[in-house]
């Protein structure tokens, strides 16, 4: 949704007004036809929906027998996701049947953290979230940024976000970048200007480091690159310190000490410069600064044998790999990587490792990185209303670059501690569970205990859940329709979720949950507003009141009063008409000339989008070129289409080599190696590192039984040498404790994790009582990790914790 | 005693009490409580465990029942078969009762074509004992068995199929064997003798028959090596059988008959039969091995069954035996080594099932064994300890076997030694 | 009609996608031990560098299947197509057909106190362009189901074109899962034995139409 208007610290004074949109529908029609139950429920029933298990978004089929769903299966129509369902997909079903879920709203009785609720309607609910918001807006004069709140993705985040951001009007907001993929989404966007999507269909030479493609599934790039490796037209290098089931799928595994990636990229760029086998047209055409950065790795002597002594890995394996990438170039990807950051110089190893990629010329064309493209849909907007009392956010300065999303950890300990600026007084919490996804769990329920009003929107009665005063129950993702979505990539689309069944229990979807609020909230807030802010009191003496409540967005449910399904018909058919949009509710995906392009070839098989209109190179060429058949020309040869002269979406519109607008905020303009950040492991001490397995998304899946069946707990995985030298056997339990934390898991002893490294995943160990099957169930990973966050944006660093072992 | 003639037999009058309150009964009675509490326990277990599958949350996703059965699905224990091994300790005293029990059977049989007259004396005794053994067995197996099912065995039938051979073997064999002892203890006896070479020829090849069906039984099981291997299963079978059997007369012989002047002369026949036959048996043992698939023979030579074989087996049924039997001795070595084979022939059966499911089937290419789960280690041997409840219905299972003979001698009195034709 | 299915092993990677397709498509039992299908993963270190292999399993079918030999009522019989499935309700559970399995593809479903096993998915499979739940939800597409009767089917012309080799070939019970032996030659070496046989179409096929000639009169329509 795009907000018209903008923040209030940019403006000085006078109100600007925005682009109301939307149809106006009278507020009665929507209620009644969301009341409106249809008794006749068809025998079966097959309805379009994406999953939301994990955030790949799959498209999916939802079979419905008698009002109840039977079964998930793939939608074949849908490009990104390849025409699969992972296990978490499939198990969908038992998420939805959760005995454990939140069924109705509740209230807490007892003391935050205890679990005691009582049950509540959602008038109750409403009111008490009225009263004590009211209570502390008064108390702390408007300042609307006292209640912080946070987010998990999802496709019904940017609602929750629309409240909170946009109507309710807090600064504070976090999701999950910070503890996720931030420096690497930012790394590669200030370099080569975006993220970019890796060609894995048509990449002849991937180097994936940390990246565990077979266990933290990414459409496409999981489904594509499998098919691919040993010896099928992809030559796959895995550096990792785990020999994860990537690594199994590998050419060439190299195990690499955690936190010295940075120093095995110098490396490479070291080998691929002084060896002069970049490509150096291509460079010369599209980068800017590069003779910055060549001193800058030359004189700094990041030569293998460097690297070697940082990392383990051999100085021959380094060359060869360099290489080896460079001579399979333009078609040779340094993969991105997309999960949580792992040291302080994360940001600097993101950056490196989009410059070594873009030295082989490998980006915006087909085998390389490439940006894709994206299908507009139309803009619904609202009116943001100002607020001269809401402060700025309290974590700006935490880092070099916080972003709307903040720094979780920083925010978080600013809390705990005592150093706000001012009161943060509450807290909104929409699908995320800090107590266990943010590093440093006792320092989370320290923040929590600060607050006099949290709120929780949920499906399950998470660890931060039972943290809240006030629970709001959400339906699952099958019982909702959500804001239609368009996929941007090689082979773009449109996708929507539909509603398979009616939401159960007395459960909303979080529009219903945020309209409700909204309308609650709306005028006993206004009131607070008259009271505090002096640009509002002072409009009033010249406007009539109900008129400027209206018109400058000060009713906080106005976005939320039509129909998911309304908004989403209002959006797609500005761009694309009547038709596709009955294609788009039949098939549940829509992108132009679908029904022509697609092809079922066999069951296995499904063609997209034919082979010349997939969207490789996307870029403005500088050159003059009829670009429209000249890259779709299936015969050129990529190396030809890579040497173009191209506009990044860079500040100066080339791979950016030396970002001097860092500089100034105490950051390395370039990739630098600094011994002093790299955390050594002392003897007898282990570092911990965390990850995946393909049955489990992060915590959200920790209480469902069908993936439970597949895995039950988590084993910390340990050298088994040195397990051999403590005496610890498979199955044991070990306590493992850190400077924050401890916690109690079992051994699993293997060959397939380095010395001095422990592993286990992420996503157990709840303390929750309200989850049966997940109740300490194995090891929570962020009850040991310490909080230390990174400088470029304040992202936690994941694999900085050093720990000790001992069996119990 | 007063006596009631009829179909010619001489059945005991006897009291309610004398008939169900004697001590040998009381006896029976405990072990029958045992069983009837194993097969509560089974049948709880088999009928009654709280299983969940996938579609039932859907059904009835707030049930607590069913989240406590989803909850013991996955973090505890559901259901009666574990996958591994699903023949189990039934299995072993089905195939110890049944064929120690017609192992006595047979024995009678040769002896009286070899005009063993002493054994003749004694057959109705020996031979209600070895039937009283096959009921025993066939009751485990019920119990084993899914028998609300069991109508399919006669409508839908797979005639080649060892186990459904079972059902017309045993339909056969019970009243064959019946019509057996009747002629043994019938007044009848110019019309008995007249009957008796071809009744004998006929049980010969009735057992032999049997025997090999209970060996194709293990045999047509394509995975399990230990028992497609081994040489010549069906003598196996009777040569280790004859070993337990003669174990089990010299018990009732001494329970039976050790008052009487022929005692001694009884028990020196069954020391010489059985001196015999645990030598065949031994040589056996020897040459078996060899021949079988090496992953079975050395999990049970030299891997977790050693112990089990060389001194619950070997030791027990072999060398006990031969050192308290190769000279003539007092009744009392005979009793000893008798009561030796029992055990070990128990024993001896154990290996034979366990170790037959010892080795996991996960061994697919040689290139290791297999493991379904992450975190899990693949193991080379399988191995699942019998239930509770298993164990209650075989120690049972003897009470009914004891319960049978009872029954049998307080009406006939088949205790006694006859004059046989 | 004769249904088997290939699998390309070697795209497999153990997110056990498959093995909660089958569980939600046929609502089997819940419990570790109970699947009707399931990867078998066999680990080691080979010089001390690590390896893993992975092989997706179930119920092959086999055209000389031992449980259909052994079962006493007919419970474990041949359906349509030489697909192996069990009647709940004639199984007298004598567990006879899991003695005599020799892949492990069989268990105990005590919701229905009854064996169970892989079916094919016969409910969805078998109509024109449908296939096993295992195969539609497969993120590396591991699954090809087909009948091997027909020419035409997706199996037919990916056997024609690899060389495959069978689980435990040496019980003699003709299996109908084709394991595609991966071109590459290393890897190919590394995840069989010695003992291996490696076949071709053409090799099989007579051998197979053979077999199914013999026991197809045991087919239930």
């Amino acid at each position: 949704m795009k907000v018209e208007i903008s923040r209030r610290r940019f403006l000085q004074g006078s109100v600007a007004l925005s682009i109301v949109g939307g149809t106006a529908l009278s507020q009665t029609s929507i209620l009644a036809e969301n009341a409106k139950k249809s008794k006749e429920l068809p025998l079966l029933k097959q309805v379009p929906t994406i999953c939301e298990m994990c955030v790949n978004k799959c498209a999916a089929i939802a079979t419905v027998k008698n009002g109840i769903v039977t079964k998930l299966d793939p939608n074949p129509y849908f490009p990104k996701s390849r025409n699969m369902l992972c296990a978490r997909g499939v198990a969908g079903i038992h998420a939805l049947y959760d005995p454990d879920r939140l069924k109705y709203p509740l209230i807490r009785t007892g003391q935050r953290g205890d679990g005691k609720y009582r049950r509540a309607s959602w008038d109750e609910a409403y009111a008490f979230i009225q009263e004590k918001l009211v209570k502390i807006l008064d108390e702390e004069k408007d300042n609307r940024s006292c209640i912080g709140y946070c987010a998990g993705e999802g496709l019904a985040e940017h609602t929750f976000k629309t409240f909170m951001a946009d109507k309710f009007g807090s600064s504070n907001f976090l999701n999950h970048s910070t503890i996720c993929l931030q420096t690497a989404v930012s790394g590669y966007t200030l370099t080569i200007g975006g993220y970019g999507q890796a060609d894995l269909e048509n990449a002849k030479y991937v180097i994936m480091a940390g990246a565990n493609r077979a266990e933290a599934i990414l459409t496409p790039d999981t489904m594509d690159m499998f098919k691919r490796t040993r010896g099928r037209g992809m030559k796959l290098v895995v550096v990792d310190p785990r020999f994860t089931n990537s690594a199994m799928h590998a050419d060439t595994y190299v195990p690499i000490k955690p936190g010295t990636d940075l120093a095995f990229v110098l490396a490479l760029t070291y080998v691929a410069i002084s060896d002069q086998i970049y490509n150096r047209s291509y460079v010369a055409k599209n980068f800017v600064d590069f003779d910055k950065y060549k001193k800058h790795i030359i004189e700094n002597e990041y030569t293998p044998e460097w690297a070697e002594k940082i990392t383990g890995i051999p100085a021959a394996t380094i060359c060869k790999i360099a290489h080896d990438f460079m001579a399979n170039a333009p078609q040779a990807v340094y993969y991105q990587g997309r999960r949580t950051t792992w040291s302080k110089n994360d940001f600097q190893l993101r950056r490196a490792m989009a410059l070594f990629s873009a030295l082989g010329g490998g980006i915006d064309v087909k085998g390389g990185i490439v940006f894709g493209k994206k299908l507009p849909l139309g803009e619904h907007t609202t009116t943001a209303p100002m607020y001269a009392q809401a402060k700025p956010r309290i974590d700006k300065n935490l880092a070099a670059v916080v972003g709307a999303t903040g720094t979780w950890v920083g925010w978080r300990n600013m809390v705990a501690e005592g150093k706000s600026p001012y009161p943060i007084r509450g807290m909104f919490v929409y699908k995320q569970n800090p107590m266990l996804s943010v590093p440093n769990t006792a320092k989370t329920r320290q923040m929590f205990e600060k607050m006099d009003l949290v709120v929780v929107i949920d499906t399950m009665p998470s660890d931060t859940a039972m943290m809240a005063d006030v629970i709001l129950p959400e339906c699952t993702y099958l019982e909702r329709e959500d804001p239609v979505q368009s996929f941007a990539g090689i082979e773009p689309a449109i996708a929507v979720r539909e509603k398979a069944i009616d939401p159960m229990y007395e459960t909303k979807p979080v529009i219903e949950i945020m309209r409700g609020l909204a309308q609650k909230l709306s005028k006993p807030l206004w009131e607070i507003t008259k009271k505090y802010d002096e640009d509002v009191q002072e409009e009033l003496e010249d406007t009539d009141e109900a008129e400027f409540y209206e018109e400058n967005g000060f009713d906080l449910s106005e976005p939320f009063m039509h129909s998911q399904e309304e908004t989403n018909k209002h959006l797609f058919v500005e761009k694309y008409g009547e038709e596709a949009w009955g294609i788009l509710r039949e098939k549940g995906v829509f992108y132009p000339n679908m029904l022509s392009y697609f092809k079922k070839i066999d069951n296995n098989t499904y063609q997209c989008y034919p082979k010349d209109r997939k969207f490789y190179s996307v870029l403005k060429l500088e050159e003059e070129y009829d670009a429209e058949t000249f890259l779709h020309d299936l015969c050129v040869n990529p190396v030809d289409i890579a040497d173009l002269k191209r506009s990044f979406n860079t500040p100066n519109k080339k791979v950016e080599c030396y970002l001097g607008s860092m500089e100034s905020r105490g950051v390395d303009p370039m990739p630098t190696w600094k011994d002093e950040e790299f955390v050594k492991v002392p003897s007898g001490q282990f570092k911990f590192i965390s990850g995946r397995h393909a049955q489990f998304t992060q915590n959200s899946s920790q209480n469902n039984i069908m993936l439970l069946e597949l895995m039950h707990e988590n084993y910390i995985w340990i050298n088994d040498q040195e397990a051999k030298a403590l005496g610890i056997a498979f199955g044991d339990t070990v306590e493992v404790s850190s400077r924050v934390g401890r916690v109690r898991i079992k051994a699993y002893p293997t060959p397939k994790i380095v010395p001095q490294t422990v592993f286990y995943i992420h996503g157990f160990g709840a303390k929750s009582e309200g989850l049966t099957f997940a109740h300490r169930n194995g090891a929570s990973d962020n009850e040991i990790i310490e909080d230390t966050i990174e400088p470029v944006h304040g992202c936690a660093n994941m694999h900085d914790t050093i720990v000790s072992i001992k069996k119990v | 005693m007063e006596k009631i003639n009829f179909i010619g037999l001489d059945i005991n009058k006897t009291t309610i009490g004398g008939l169900l309150l004697n001590k040998t009964m009381l006896f029976a009675y405990a072990l029958l409580a045992l069983a009837a509490f194993g097969i509560y326990e089974i049948f709880d277990v088999r009928y009654f465990s709280a299983a969940a599958n996938a579609h039932a949350s859907g059904l009835n996703p707030t049930s607590l029942e069913l989240k406590e059965a989803m909850r013991l699905a996955v973090f505890g224990d559901v259901g009666e078969v574990n996958r591994n091994i699903p023949w189990t300790l039934f299995i072993v005293n089905y195939m110890y009762m049944i064929y120690t029990g017609s192992g006595i059977i047979f024995l009678v049989a040769l002896a009286e074509l070899m005009n063993f007259h002493l054994v003749e004396k004694a057959a109705a005794g020996f031979m209600v004992a070895g039937i009283a053994m096959v009921f025993a067995g066939l009751f485990t197996i019920a119990t084993d068995l899914n028998m609300l099912n069991m109508v399919w065995m006669v409508l839908t039938p797979n005639v080649g199929a060892g186990m459904w051979l079972m059902l017309p073997l045993y339909c056969t064999y019970i009243p064959f064997v019946l019509f057996e002892i009747y002629l043994v203890l019938t007044h009848k006896r110019a019309w008995a003798k007249r009957l008796a070479l071809p009744i004998l020829v006929l049980s010969i090849i009735v057992d032999l028959i049997e025997y090999y069906i209970q060996a194709k039984l293990f045999s047509m099981n394509t995975a399990r090596h230990l028992w497609t291997e081994f040489p010549f299963l069906t003598f196996y079978f009777i040569i280790s059988a004859f070993v337990s059997s003669l174990g089990v007369m010299g018990i009732v012989s001494f329970l039976a008959h050790r008052q009487k002047h022929e005692y001694g002369a009884l028990m020196e026949l069954n020391r010489k039969a059985m001196l015999f036959f645990v030598s065949i048996l031994g040589v056996y043992e020897i040459f078996a091995y060899m021949t079988v698939d090496k992953d079975w023979a050395f999990l049970i030579l030299f891997g977790p069954f050693r112990y089990v074989y060389f001194i619950g087996y070997i030791f027990l049924t072999l060398t006990l035996p031969f050192l308290c039997i190769v000279k003539p001795r007092k009744p009392i070595f005979t009793l000893i080594a008798s009561i030796s084979v029992v055990i070990g022939g128990y024993v001896g059966r154990y290996l034979f099932v366990y170790g037959g499911n010892a080795n996991p089937m996960s061994n697919r290419f040689g290139v290791g064994y297999e493991k379904y789960d992450f975190y899990a280690l693949s193991k080379p041997f399988n191995y699942v300890a019998p239930h509770l409840g298993e164990i209650l219905i075989v120690v049972g299972s003897i009470g009914v076997a004891v319960a049978i003979y009872k029954l049998f001698d307080v009406f006939l009195s088949v205790g006694e030694l006859r004059e046989h034709h | 009609m004769n249904y088997a299915m290939a699998l390309d092993y070697q795209n497999c990677i153990n997110c056990k996608a498959c093995e909660v397709a089958c569980k939600e498509e046929n609502g089997v039992q819940l419990g570790a031990d109970k699947q009707r299908i399931w990867i078998g993963v066999v680990e080691g270190t080979i010089f001390g560098k690590p390896f893993i292999n992975l092989y997706p399993s179930q119920c092959n079918h086999c055209i000389d299947a031992p449980c259909v030999n052994v079962c006493p009522t007919n419970a474990s019989h041949f359906a349509g197509g030489g697909i192996v499935k069990v009647d709940a309700h004639k199984c007298i559970l004598c567990k006879g057909c899991m003695e005599a399995c020799p892949y492990d593809a069989r268990f105990v479903d005590d919701t229905m106190v009854a064996v169970d096993k892989c079916t094919f998915c016969d409910h969805r499979s078998l109509v024109e362009g449908g296939t096993t739940a295992c195969q539609a939800t497969c993120p590396t597409k591991v699954r090809v189901f087909g009948d091997l009767d027909d020419e035409n089917s997706d199996i037919v012309k990916l056997l024609k074109t690899k060389r495959f080799f069978f689980q435990k070939e040496h019980t003699g019970t003709l299996p109908k899962l084709f394991y595609i032996l991966p071109d590459d030659e290393t890897y190919a070496k590394q995840s069989v034995s010695h003992q291996t046989k490696i076949h071709t179409w053409d090799e099989i096929k007579p051998l197979y139409a053979q077999a199914r000639e013999r026991r197809s009169k045991e087919w239930r329509k």
